[in-house]
Formats: C-alpha cells, structure tokens, sequence
C-alpha cells in the first residue's frame, strides 16, 4: 500500500527532476566552488574566512532575480541594495543577537550598528586623509559586496540574458587575480575551465532547442551526445594543454627548459673533454672585466632570473633591512632524506631532518656599528672528506641559483670540495671555508655539524689561541650595560654551551622582531641601541648582539650571513629559497666540534639539538641527480602521458584490426584488398572521396587530375588499383612479392600523402576545386 | 536643440551597438553553388584574450599562461571546428519526381555529407520554398567522414506555381563562438497541376445549338489548306498559321482562319473575377471552377476535339485551340497558376475578349459561380457567328456564396442558351489521374518497333517565366 501510493510521489519527484535544469546548476555550483575553495585558501583575512560564502547568497539572488521581472536597471539597483546590505551585516554582525537568543536584542542591534557606522566613518575619515587602515573589516565588506554581485551577474547573464562569456568572464578575473596573488595551484582553474566550457556550450545548446521549437522545426533528440561530448572533450582537453602551457609558458618553465639545455651542455662538455683531453679550446678575446657582485658574471640565462639579485644582509653597518622578497633566489638540494610533508609530519611526529643555513659571509670583528668580513685571501687547511670530525657529518648540496650573484656562492657550514667552476676557499686559521666562484649550478660537500647538546655541553673551553685572539675581540666603546646585561644572563651557567643557549633564550623570549626599527643614532653602539632601546629589531641586531654578549663572557662567537633552509618543493625535491630568507645567525666555535650554529632570532625555529646524538644521515654516495632531471621528470605527468599513448596505440591497433579482419586476409588477395582499402582511406581523409557507383578503375581516372603533382602517390593507386581487381575479379591470385611492391610503393609515398593530406586539411585546398568532386557517398565498398 | 544632440547620440551609440551586436565576418567562401560565410558570433572571448595576451606579455605566470591557453584554445579550437563546417560539410537537394498534381506527394532527397574530422553537432536547414506545407527545414547531426541521406515529402493540396529553394544550412561550432551560413541560392520551380475529376456526361457540351443533341463535330487529323478568313494574331498561335500578306499589309500579325467544316473547336472560358468566387481554403468556387475546366479539356481532348482556353486576370491569357493528348498540358500550364486578382476582369469583358477569337462553328463553353451580371448577354452574341454557347454554373451558395443558380440557368435558357449546374459533390477529383506523367510507356507498332509512348516529364518553366 505505502509502495502503492509513493510510486507516484516518486514519479513526480522524478518529474519534477527532470524538468529542473540540472546540469547549469551543477556547473554553476563547481564555478562557485572553485571561487570559495580559492578564496578560503588564501586567507585573506585570518580571522574569519567564511565571507566568501556571500557568492552562494549571490547565486540565490541572481537565480531570483532572473526568474522575476525585474528589468536590468531594477535588478541592479536591487542587488547592489542587497549586497550592501549583506556586507555590512557580514561585517558589524547586526543581526547576530537574533540568533543568540539575547533578551536584550534590540538594545544590542543597536549597538551593534552603531560600531558598523562608527567603523563606516573611520574609513572614510582614513581614505580621506590618506591612513592606513588596520581594520580587516574594510576588505570584507568589499569582498562581499563583489563576491555577491559577481554571483548575481554570473546568475543573471546565463538565466536572462543568455550570455555565458559575459557571466564567466568577471568569476574567472576574480578566480584568476586571487590564484595569482596568492600563489595558489592552478588546479582549480582548470576545473574552472572545464565548467565554464561545458556552460558555454550547454547554453547555446538550450538556445537553439528554444529556438527550433517555438519555429517547429525537427531535431533529432539524440542531439545532446555529439554536442555535448564535444563540448566536454574540447573543455577537458584545453585544460589539459593549459596545465601543459605551465610549463612552456612560464619563467619556471623555461628555467626547466633551461635546466635541461645546460644540463646537456655539460655532459657535451664532459664527453668531450674525456674524448679530446689533450686538445685546447681555441682562444678567444677575453670579455671586459666586470666589477665582483655586479651580477653580470651569472652565467644564469638573463630569462631564467626569478629573483632580481641574491642579497643577503650586510653586515658592515647594521640596521639595513635584509631582502624580503618572495621571488625565488635558488634551489638547493641535499643528500639529507626528504622532510615529510606537513601534515604527515604532525600526525606521525616524525622527526624532521637536520636544519641548515646556505653561508656566503663570515664577520669576525665588531667595530660598534658592523662587522668586518673574514679575509679568505690567504689559503690554509682543513679536515678532508676522509675523516670524519667529531659530531659533523657529510652533506652533499646542489645549488642552482637563480639570482645573479658575486663571486662568494653559498654552502652549509664547512665546505671541502666542490664541482668544476668554483673553489673552496679556506681561512688562514683553517677553521673556516667558503665557496667562490662565478658558476651558477654547482654541487659542494660540507662537514655540518651534527653534535648533540650533551656533547657541546662537555665540550669544554680549550681554544686555540688563534680561535680565541680572533673571536673574542669586543670594541672598547662597547657600553658596559651590555656587559652588565650579559653577566646577569649568563650567570647560573657553568659552560660556553649553557650560556650561548641562555643568551639565545633571552634574546628569543625578550627582544621584539620587528623590520621597522630606525637605524641607530649616530655614535651608539648598535648591540647597546638593539638591547636597550630599539622597539625590536630583526637578525642583524639578534645575531649581533649574540655574539657580542658570548664574546663578553669569553665564549668566541662570529655573525655569520647567507640565507635560510628555504621551504622543501615535494614535486622539485629541493628547497626553494626565496630572497625572504636573507638572514644573519651566529657560529660559536666548541672545541673539537669546530663552528656549531646558533639562532637567536625570535622568528626562526632555532636548531634542534636533543641530549643524545641524532642518526647520522646516509653518506652521500654519488652526485646528486641534475635538478634539471628532477624538475622535468617531476612536472611530466607521466601516467596521462603513457595512458595516452596506450589508448592512442591501442586505438590505431583496434581500428587495424577492424580493417584487416575479413576471410583470407593474411593471403595475397586478402594482403592486396587491404592494401587497396587502406589506400581508399588514406585518400579520404585528404579530401578525395568517391560515390559507390564508381569502379576502381573510375576512381583511378578520376584521381588523377588531383594526383597531378603527386607521382609517387598517383603510381601506387593505380598499382594497387590493378591489384585489387586482379584479385577481387580475376582467378589469377597476385604473389606475395607484388604486394610487397605495392606496400613499398604506399611507403614511399608517404611524403606526398602527408603534402596531400596539409593541402586537404589545414590550408584549406581543396582537391574538389582543382577536379570537380564525384558526388555522393563517401565510401565504396572495395 | 539639445534634445536633437541627444537623440542624434542616442542613434549613434543604437547604431553603435547594433553594429557591434551584429557577427562580425570572418571569412567568405564561394563555391559554384553555395555562398558561404563564417562568422564570429561572440567577440567577448577574443577580447578577453587581448587582456590576458597584455597582462602574459607584462607579467608571465601561471595563471595568465593558463588563461590565455584556454581562451586561445577555445577560440582557435572553435574556429578551426567552424572553418571545416563551412569547407568539407555540403548538402544537396534532389526532387525526385517533376511533374505533380494535386494529391501526388512532392519528394526530395536530402543529403548532408560531412568530409570533416569534426562531427556535425547541428545543421540546421532553412527552407525558403513557397510550395504550402512543405519545407526541408530540420535540424540534422553526422558523424565526421560520413553521409546521411533522408527524404523530405509532403502531399501536394495546392495547384499552381512554386519555388522550391533559395535554402540555407547554418552550423556552427558546439561553443557557439563562430557560426557557419551555407547560402545555397539556386531555385527551382515547380508546377503542380490542377486535379481532374471524370465529368458526368450531362456536363459535356454537346450541340452547337439548342435542341440538336447530336454529337459535336469530329475533326480531321490535321487542318485543311483553306482558309476561311482572318483574325488577329494571338500569342500561342503556330506560326505557320499567320498570314503574312495581311500582316504585311496591316503591319500587325495576323492568323489564319480555316474552314469550318474542317475542325470542332471548343473555348473554355473560366470566370476569374474575383467578386463572384466564393469559399475559403480549398474549398471554393475558383478550385472548382478550374477543376472543372481541366477536366473538361481532358475529357474533350480526349473526343479528339480542338480545345481552347482564354482567360483573363489581370492579363488576357490564351491557349489557342488544338487537339491531340499533348495539348493537354499546354492548358493546363495556362490553367495552374491563374487565380482571381483584385480588379481583375469580369465575366462580360472576358467574353468580349474572346469574340474575335471565335469563328464559325466553334462552341463557347463559360465555366462560372456568377448569377448575376450582363454577361449571359456577352455569351449570347458569341453565337451570332453561327459557333455555340454553353454555360457551367457553379452553385455559389454551397460554398458560402450567395446567388440563385436555378434563376441563371432560366435567365441562360431564355437567351436560348444551354446551362448546366455543378453543385459541390458533384466533382470527385482522381487522385493519380496524372500517373502517366511519372512513368514511361511505350507501344510496340506493328513493325515491330518499340516508341516510348509516355516519359517522365522533367520541369520546365511555364511559357514566358524565363
């Protein structure tokens, strides 16, 4: 009885179905989606993202609005009244109280408009006079009102005015802007893309069924299939080639491209001085000196530049502010294992793989106001790669640098060897090194340090005389509340360890980072100003004042700069470091343990180093693969890649089979049919069909004005021809060797069919207007 | 005077805009018989492509470099998908027969051949053909490389003369961003000739004059050598009836006139003023009245007797008299596209027209709805040269009309003139009554020797449409 009395609920649930337009709904709620799924990504606003929800609000309206009658202008002045009406909601919460439950509702309503109207007038009142405003709530009203009208527009200009590229075009703008700013994957766009290309064609094709029914003209109702798999197979293969067009249309591309171009350059110049060792490049006119730093010595193609320069700090005069742009300086990659990805790491609590800072500068004497750099003009010694310090271990860095650069290039801790094109430059004490050179890809080896706290705890304070006459120096001007300051830190610490971590700690919990510090007065000592009296300060003044202090209490210390890890690319597998990543950090030198990395800076993670000593990652065997191999081989998507060519192989073996199967097709008759029928298909597709009432023989002579100009191609149909009806019509059956002759013929006019077949087909040369074209079927039965 | 600026900018930007709302032309195509044009229809796209295009060339980046791929892939996508609609897909009409009657069902075959590697997704033909209830206007889809062939056909209710073409196919690509127009502008005209109905034997003319109910005349063969007298020439009369001596002497062509004795010739008078006609649809006096009349000159060619026909629209129209199968058709070319024209000639003035066609011994036939008027007097002094006069009236009022026919038949009979009186019902048209034209017949001769007797007849223009 219940099944009796639902069937027709559900009929007409299934009705009403049917009659709803599913399929714009649908697509319009992906376009939707792709906007707030971009939107809440990009956080915007950290506090509250749920503002992008106001384009399903404005999807609603515009569905309304379309379905009332409104005209346009009345529409408009409808929506705008309503999406300002929405965002000062959205903004100042005014109705909330409602849904609280308040008693005193109306009292806190109003309240709460007069704080929108209040904040109404401090924007005016700072776009008036030209402030900042601090308040996020500006830009949420902004973007509700816009995310609601483009709602309604998308809405409004599919439903009423039946223009889809007018209704996608501002959603794609604002999807695009958003993607763009907030360096977001493009994957949605692409889903953007198919959505709005099967919009675009589901439109018009609504369009037209309108149209032929109100003039009652017939269609055929299995019309949707071959346009609509159209519009699908269009929409997803342009996606497709956009996500492609990343790769060959971007500067990340063509760095990739280039990676690959310089990568075989060297294996060429590699091969070729194995080959010819003895054999000595002609000479060339040596170009003009160029000025060290100036960048112009890269040999980093000028295309393939992403960051302006490498710049990292200065430290001759602190309080210039390092760089802070995100464009990318380098890649680096290391023979350390990968880090997980984040959320993999939280929820396993894995440890993560040791920190590194990319070194190019070591300061050693402070002078009040900077730093002077370690002189590397005289070549010392250092520890080979043959034996291991204690507490390091080897770490083998690639470096692609995409900046221009000086001559000082960049390496963890203590380099020992590097690639062809640059040097390891060692100091005269021999405890420090740095690498040199003009090349822009190199790989280095460096000793890093691996040592845990306990064994930098028990390390003790036996320095070498030079180590401490070198790195204890301190300016006399230095004030003494800066010594003062540094005791009472260090006080209740009993090793150089304990009171580098203590002064660390200090500096970390204590000292505000900020990059908007004036620089010091004239004459104050920079460490004394940053402790003192700076509202903060940023890594030149934590590492400086660092070192300093550790210098004060007898621990040698240095200012070292470069930059930071850099944030690890999973699809590279390198770190990307951007130029934000300038940074400045201390070394304190341990007795047996050598230059040991300390952070002081309070917005960088400082170095993990646990009581016990960490596993010692893998002893980097080999060179690191090239970059380049990596970043190809990464940005290839090699399953649709194969997928493809096994459907496309897959496809031509299914349609050669279709063609070969008839009885007897693996004998000479069956051999010289087929050969015949794949001739009358190839000239086909280059425009030359024939009806069915045409022989072989007909359709020879009709073809031989078009095969005019193509020999080759006339002679192997009219061959072919003679076959086919020698064994179709004749009982003398052809040999296998004439065959063969007709199939080397077919091959050997493969230029002219592909000749035949551009003129047919993509010039637009029609053989029909060189030879009037036989009318009527398309095929013949051969 | 600002109100004239205004308007005068008003009608720039209305025109502004109609200009731009209009497809833009890309590109024309010619071909021997069809124009085409390519057409971009949305120029939104290729305009946003221009500010993607500026913002990639400013400032290369992901998102620009997919942008602009998708727009320059949809654009060149579709155009490439419009531009071999307009190049490799053709359509062809064929009609498969050409001559038609009434109630024969008109034919054609349709065909869509689609050469390109890109399925058709529509093809929507415009038929622009007159001919009422037919059109080959439909909406078709095929496959790439392929053909689809189907029949358009429609049962022929009308007589007269109709277009068959100009026609149009319009495609375009399954984005709509360009449309394709294939102006195919060849015409065809076809005539589709009245019905014939077989005529009760009370309606056949019988006597040259009232109470002799002998059979009419039958003629000879062929015209004798002498002539009589003289008339005026008149278009459709064999050139080798003129007279060249008179019409050397009166500089207008003249005809001869040949013995009566030698030919029975009978004039079919139809009634084409528009005020006595009454009915709608197809259902009226004028179709009966020309069914009536074809008929009659079938039935009457096929006694072997010399028929004529004259009437008059808003032009004199005269099929001089002649015998044999074959006139036939020469009448009923005449006959199919007549109708009633507003001012057209009356009854009596058409009469008059005739007389100076008439000679001796003809017999006058008026086929005619209209009971009122002087125009008995006009048939009556068709008979002073010694010819005969009949009267077919068609009863008006079972067809709407008004009018006593019974009292124009007694008026008729007082002038000493034979009138007759066709009622709705009385005429049952023949469907197929005009098979023979469809098909071949032949007779064997005695010798032995095979004539074809009846071909198909192709269409060939009425006399004068060129």
């Amino acid at each position: 009885m219940i099944a009796e009395e639902s069937a027709p609920a559900l009929e007409r649930g299934a009705a009403w179905l049917a009659r709803q337009p599913v399929v714009p709904i649908t697509l319009v709620w992906t376009i939707g989606a792709c906007l707030v799924s971009s939107l809440s990504d990009a956080h915007w606003v950290v506090t509250n993202s749920s503002y992008v929800n106001a384009i399903w609000l404005g999807l609603l309206c515009g569905a309304a609005l379309a379905r009332s009658r409104f005209r346009s202008l009345t529409a408009l002045a409808y929506t705008v009244c309503l999406s300002l009406l929405c965002a000062g909601e959205w903004v100042g919460g005014i109705m909330r109280p409602l849904w609280a439950g308040r008693a005193d509702v109306l009292w806190a309503m109003s309240v709460r408009l007069e704080a929108l109207l209040l904040r109404l007038r401090s924007w005016g009142a700072a776009l008036a006079n030209r402030s900042a405003i601090h308040d996020t709530g500006l830009f949420v009203f902004l973007s509700v009102f816009v995310l609601w009208n483009v709602g309604v527009w998308l809405v409004w200009t599919l439903a009423r005015r039946r223009r889809v590229w007018e209704g996608l075009l501002p959603a794609a703008a604002l999807l695009a802007v958003n993607i763009h700013l907030s360096g977001q994957k493009p994957l949605l766009l692409s889903v953007f893309i198919v959505a709005g290309g099967l919009l675009a064609a589901y439109v018009p094709y609504v369009d037209h069924h309108a149209d032929w029914d109100k003039r009652q003209v017939d269609y055929p109702d299995e019309m949707w299939i071959a346009w609509g798999g159209s519009a699908a197979v269009i929409a997803c293969g342009i996606a497709l080639v956009a996500q492609g067009a990343v790769w060959v249309g971007t500067p990340a591309g063509w760095h990739a491209i280039g990676d690959m171009w310089i990568s075989a350059q060297r294996q060429a110049a590699d091969v070729a001085s194995r080959l010819f060792a003895d054999v000595s490049p002609p000479r060339v006119q040596a170009p003009p000196p160029v000025a060290p730093g100036s960048g112009a010595q890269s040999s980093v193609p000028a295309q393939l530049q992403v960051a302006s320069a490498a710049l990292p700090p200065d430290l001759k005069l602190i309080g210039n502010v390092p760089d802070q742009s995100p464009a990318i300086v380098m890649w680096v990659q290391t023979s350390d294992p990968a880090p997980y990805p984040p959320d993999v790491a939280d929820r396993t609590r894995r440890t993560p793989p040791p920190q590194h800072y990319w070194r190019t500068g070591i300061f050693t004497a402070y002078n009040g106001s900077g730093w002077e750099p370690l002189d590397f003009s005289a070549e010392g010694e250092t520890t080979g790669p043959e034996i291991q310090p204690r507490g390091r271990y080897r770490l083998l860095q690639h470096f692609e640098i995409l900046a221009t650069h000086g001559n000082n290039l960049f390496a963890a801790n203590l380099p020992i060897t590097v690639t062809a094109g640059a040097q390891v430059q060692f100091s005269r004490l021999g405890d420090s090194a740095t690498v040199a050179g003009s090349v822009s890809n190199y790989q280095v080896l460096s000793w890093v340090s691996l040592a845990s706290a306990t064994q930098l705890d028990s390390a003790g304070t036996d320095y070498p005389p030079e180590i401490a006459s070198t790195y204890l120096q301190l300016p006399e001007t230095l004030p003494q509340r800066v010594r003062a300051l540094a005791d009472r830190i260090t006080a209740a610490a009993a090793t150089p360890y304990e009171k580098a971590q203590l002064i660390q700690e200090y500096l970390r919990s204590n000292l505000t980072y900020t990059l908007r510090v004036p620089p010091p007065p004239a004459g104050q000592d920079a460490v004394d100003y940053f402790l003192f009296e700076a509202p903060g300060g940023y890594c030149s003044y934590y590492a400086s004042a660092m070192a300093v202090m550790l210098r004060i209490e007898g621990v040698p210390a240095r200012v070292v700069t470069g930059y930071a890890m850099g944030d690890y690319d999973f699809q590279r597998g390198a770190y990307s470091v951007p130029g934000a990543s300038a940074h400045a950090w201390v070394e304190v030198y341990f007795p047996a343990y050598g230059w040991v990395e300390f952070e002081p800076t309070a917005s960088r993670s400082e170095f993990d180093r646990s009581s016990q000593s960490p596993p010692v990652p893998p002893v980097p065997t080999q060179a690191l693969p090239s970059l380049s191999e990596v970043k190809i081989l990464g940005l290839i998507p090699w399953g649709y890649l194969v997928a493809g060519v096994g459907l496309v192989l897959l496809g031509m073996s299914v349609v050669r089979a279709y063609r070969g199967l008839e009885p007897g097709w693996n004998t000479p008759r069956g051999r010289a049919r087929y050969l015949y029928r794949q001739m009358r298909a190839g000239l086909a597709g280059a425009g030359l069909h024939a009806p069915e009432n045409l022989t072989p023989d007909e359709f020879r002579y009709a073809c031989e004005t078009p095969l005019a100009n193509y020999p080759a191609l006339a002679l192997a149909l009219a061959e072919a021809t003679r076959l086919y009806v020698r064994a179709t019509f004749s009982g003398r059956a052809p040999n296998p060797s004439e065959t063969g002759h007709v199939g080397r013929l077919w091959f050997r006019a493969l230029g002219e069919r592909l000749s035949l077949w551009w003129r047919a087909n993509l010039t637009g040369v029609r053989q029909s207007r060189r030879s009037p074209k036989p009318r009527g079927s398309t095929r013949m039965r051969a | 005077m600002e109100p004239v600026e205004d308007a005068g900018l008003w009608t720039a930007v209305r025109k502004i805009r109609a200009a731009v709302s209009q497809p833009w032309v890309v590109r024309r195509y010619s071909y021997s018989d069809r124009l085409v044009t390519l057409a971009l229809r949305q120029r939104l796209p290729l305009a946003a492509l221009a500010v993607v295009l500026v913002w990639y060339l400013a400032a290369p980046s992901e998102v620009t470099a997919i942008g602009l791929t998708a727009l320059g892939g949809f654009l060149a996508f579709s155009f490439l998908w419009a531009r071999a609609m307009a190049q490799q897909v053709t359509a062809r009409r064929a009609l498969h027969y050409t001559a038609l009657q009434v109630g024969d069902e008109i034919e054609e075959i349709v065909t869509l051949n689609n050469a390109s590697v890109f399925p058709v997704a529509w093809a929507e033909f415009r038929d622009q053909s007159n001919l009422p209830g037919y059109t080959v206007s439909s909406v078709r889809t095929a496959d790439p490389q392929s053909e689809l062939t189907w029949r358009a056909h429609t049962l022929c209710t009308r007589r007269g003369t109709f277009t068959l073409g100009p026609w149009e196919m319009r495609l375009g690509d399954p984005l709509n961003i360009f449309s394709v127009q294939q102006i195919y502008t060849q015409r065809q005209e076809i005539l589709i000739y009245p019905p014939l109905a077989p005529l009760p034997p009370h309606l056949l003319p019988h006597a040259a004059a009232m109470g002799t109910h002998r059979p009419l005349h039958q003629p000879v063969p062929a015209e004798t050598i002498d002539a009589i007298t003289v008339r005026a020439y008149v278009p459709g009369d064999p050139i080798r009836h003129v007279h060249w001596r008179t019409t050397a002497r009166r500089q207008a062509p003249f005809a001869k006139v040949f013995e009566p004795e030698a030919s029975s010739t009978v004039w079919l008078i139809p009634d084409f003023d528009p005020a006595v006609h009454a009915g709608s649809g197809i259902d009226t006096t004028e179709e009966m009245m020309v069914l009536l009349t074809a008929s009659l000159a079938a039935q009457l060619l096929k006694m072997h007797l010399s028929v004529g026909l004259l009437a008059c629209t808003d032009t004199l129209k005269v099929v001089p008299p002649r015998a044999g199968s074959m006139h036939l058709w020469s009448v009923l070319r005449a006959l199919t596209p007549l109708h009633p024209v507003e001012g057209g000639a009356t009854l009596s003035y058409t009469l008059a027209q005739a007389r100076p066609l008439i000679t001796v011994g003809d017999l006058t036939v008026a086929i005619t709805p209209a009971v009122t008027g002087n125009w008995p007097a006009a048939l009556r002094q068709l008979t002073h040269r010694g010819g005969g006069a009949e009267a077919l009236l068609i009863d008006p009022a079972a067809f709407g009309g008004q009018g006593q026919v019974e009292a124009a038949r007694a008026a008729l009979m007082e002038l000493a003139l034979t009138a007759n009186i066709v009622r709705r019902g009385d005429l049952r048209p023949a469907p197929g009554a005009y098979g023979a034209l469809r098909r071949w017949e032949f007779v064997t001769l005695g010798t032995g020797r095979v004539v074809a007797r009846q071909r198909p007849r192709e269409m060939t223009p009425p006399p004068g449409a060129a």
